[in-house]
């Protein structure tokens, strides 16, 4: 494998801030070397867990607490915990995609679009206050109606009112672009 | 005279590789920012390449996490840290007659202000050691065993693993001191089962002074050492508990770490077998040559393989420092005398009174270099 060219060179981290879900973690956005898209369908087949939106070309999927999202050439992620960890996940995100491309004849692509995520991974991000505005009786509530497709992300009242949950806002919003859900 | 031959590389390895020098340069030039949480691409920059350091350290030490290594200013802070945030007041430590002050020193503060109680176990005059007095030394409050991999004063390598056995046996923990060791002796932390261990960055491993740095296993939490900024969690009022931000308070040693980082990769690449096998061939040598000077006194086991490249000897009817003055004066070569910070050490070997002559070798010392130090001790008779 080390004699093959590798389709990352690099992954450069270029954000980092508070997380917007839980406290003391981080949330970071790094910058690959090239477009992954190409790899993404071998991706969806090697990532268990993997929510593939083949139309929008994103993945997204969980390691432990955090969520981590590919789209183009950017990697999003979500509850990390710490700088460290951070460059620690984009080593871990690098030699997944290296690896992925390197075996990708062995691979049979998967262009099935999957939405593997859980109510609470979306409860996550909403801002947990069960307000009721919505119409539902609390934010849990909500994420499961969300994720059946019963309900739009703008529902929830707070988080598009004022500054407050902008961030969340922006995240979220990417969230369900991914899973292919009512924004 | 010829040209300077460098004979204290236990003190600090000189030269370095010149990648040393030019990632120091570089990163000052280049990169010269600090850590940036959020900041800008540049300050992300000055963090990888923390992260890169960390990563050879962890290599170099077969730790599976990097986040388990910690960077501070040197081996000695270090041993500080590891000390004074595992040790509780009542706990007891064994520790060697072979240990630097770094050691000694810190464990004698916290017997004087924190009611913790140590005991020396004592090697022979070649750095040998009775494994049953180390068993004799365990109390029911022993909770640390605090030793170095190989002595500074005469090279001796400790028997770590069957050290570990004994005190893992009893429940307590390792810290090792690897100032020696590290980049010239293998180090692998699972087959040693070290719990602690304290590295410096400039003598084996290549890089600047002002580094060094710590391996905490997990598992193990420590009070802190120092408290500041961390860029992280910072309405908090206490360190945070995650590592390594929580022992690294304060700006890290940018510069220092980028020369690290290269020392490091430059051992990780040829690897550490190769450097022991290479640094052995010059020992041997050594120890063959200084054996046969018979106006001379050679301390430790006077074999290979159970040494690093550093010698004590002493040259009869001469004072070490006048010894190692006219060394450097007329020769060129550059040794140390005195105690080096090891006092302990000088008792076991017998040379507390007057002292010894150390020199110690590096990886690039060759047998050319030992013909001159020792043909300049011929003219010492
Ligand atoms: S409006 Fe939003 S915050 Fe309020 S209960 Fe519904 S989901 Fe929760």
């Amino acid at each position: 494998m080390t004699e093959q060219k590798l389709f990352l060179e690099r992954v450069s981290l270029i954000y980092m801030a508070p997380c917007v879900i839980a406290n003391n973690n981080v949330r970071f956005e790094a910058e690959f070397s090239s477009d992954v898209k190409e790899v993404m369908p071998y991706l969806n087949t090697v990532i268990k867990n993997a929510t593939y939106n083949p139309e929008r070309e994103i993945i997204f999927f969980t390691k432990g607490p955090r969520m981590i999202t590919l789209r183009d050439r950017k990697l999003a992620v979500q509850r990390a915990d710490d700088q460290t960890d951070a460059y620690k996940i984009i080593d871990f995100v690098k030699d997944l995609i290296n690896d992925t491309y390197a075996n990708r004849e062995s691979i049979t692509p998967s262009y099935e679009k999957k939405v593997r995520t859980s109510a609470l991974e979306i409860f996550s991000y909403l801002p947990r206050t069960n307000c009721k505005l919505c119409g539902e009786p609390t934010c849990l509530a909500f994420a499961v109606k969300l994720l059946a497709g019963e309900v739009a992300l703008s529902a929830c009242v707070p988080l598009y009112s004022g500054e407050k949950f902008s961030a969340r806002k922006k995240e979220m919003e990417e969230l369900v672009e991914t899973m292919g859900l009512n924004s | 005279m010829e040209k300077e031959i460098y004979l204290d590389w236990s003190a600090t390895s000189y030269k370095k590789p010149t990648q040393v020098l030019d990632a120091m340069i570089s990163f000052i030039e280049d990169v010269g920012v600090s850590s940036g949480r959020g900041a800008y691409k540049r300050a992300f920059a000055a963090d990888n390449i923390v992260y890169e350091c960390r990563k050879e350290v962890a290599r170099l030490f077969s730790v599976s996490d990097p986040a388990r290594i910690a960077f501070t200013s040197g081996a000695t802070e270090s041993i500080n840290l590891l000390l004074k945030g595992f040790l509780q007041p009542g706990d007891h430590v064994v520790t060697t007659s072979l240990e630097h002050n770094a050691v000694i020193r810190t464990l004698h503060r916290l017997k004087l202000t924190r009611d913790v109680d140590y005991t020396i176990v004592h090697c022979d005059s070649g750095g040998h050691f009775d494994l049953t007095d180390f068993k004799k030394s365990v109390r029911p409050n022993t909770k640390l065993f605090a030793l170095n991999h190989a002595s500074n004063v005469i090279g001796r390598i400790l028997p770590i693993r069957a050290i570990t056995k004994i005190a893992h046996e009893h429940n307590a923990k390792i810290m090792l001191d690897t100032a020696q060791s590290a980049g010239s002796l293998e180090v692998n932390v699972a087959e040693l089962d070290v719990d602690l261990l304290a590295f410096a960055g400039h003598k084996s491993l290549l890089g600047p002074q002002g580094v060094g740095g710590v391996y905490i296993r997990e598992g193990i939490t420590l009070a802190t050492f120092k408290e500041g900024g961390t860029g992280s969690d910072s309405k908090s009022r206490t360190m945070p508990e995650n590592l390594p931000e929580r022992f690294e308070a304060g700006t890290l040693n940018y510069p220092g770490i980028a020369g690290l980082k290269e020392g490091l990769k430059y051992i990780n690449s040829r690897g550490v077998t190769s450097i022991r096998k290479a640094e052995l061939e010059v020992i041997k040598y050594a120890l063959e040559r200084l054996k046969a000077l018979e106006h001379l006194t050679l301390y430790g086991s006077g074999n290979a393989d159970d040494t690093v490249g550093v010698f004590a000897l002493n040259v009869k009817g001469y004072e070490p420092s006048v010894v190692a003055h006219t060394l450097d004066i007329e020769h060129g070569i550059m040794v140390r005398s005195g105690l080096h910070c090891a006092p302990l050490a000088h008792e076991s070997i017998g040379t507390l009174d007057g002292g010894a002559l150390r020199a110690s070798i590096g990886y690039t010392t060759t047998k050319h270099e030992i013909d001159v130090f020792i043909d300049a001790l011929e003219k010492l008779r």
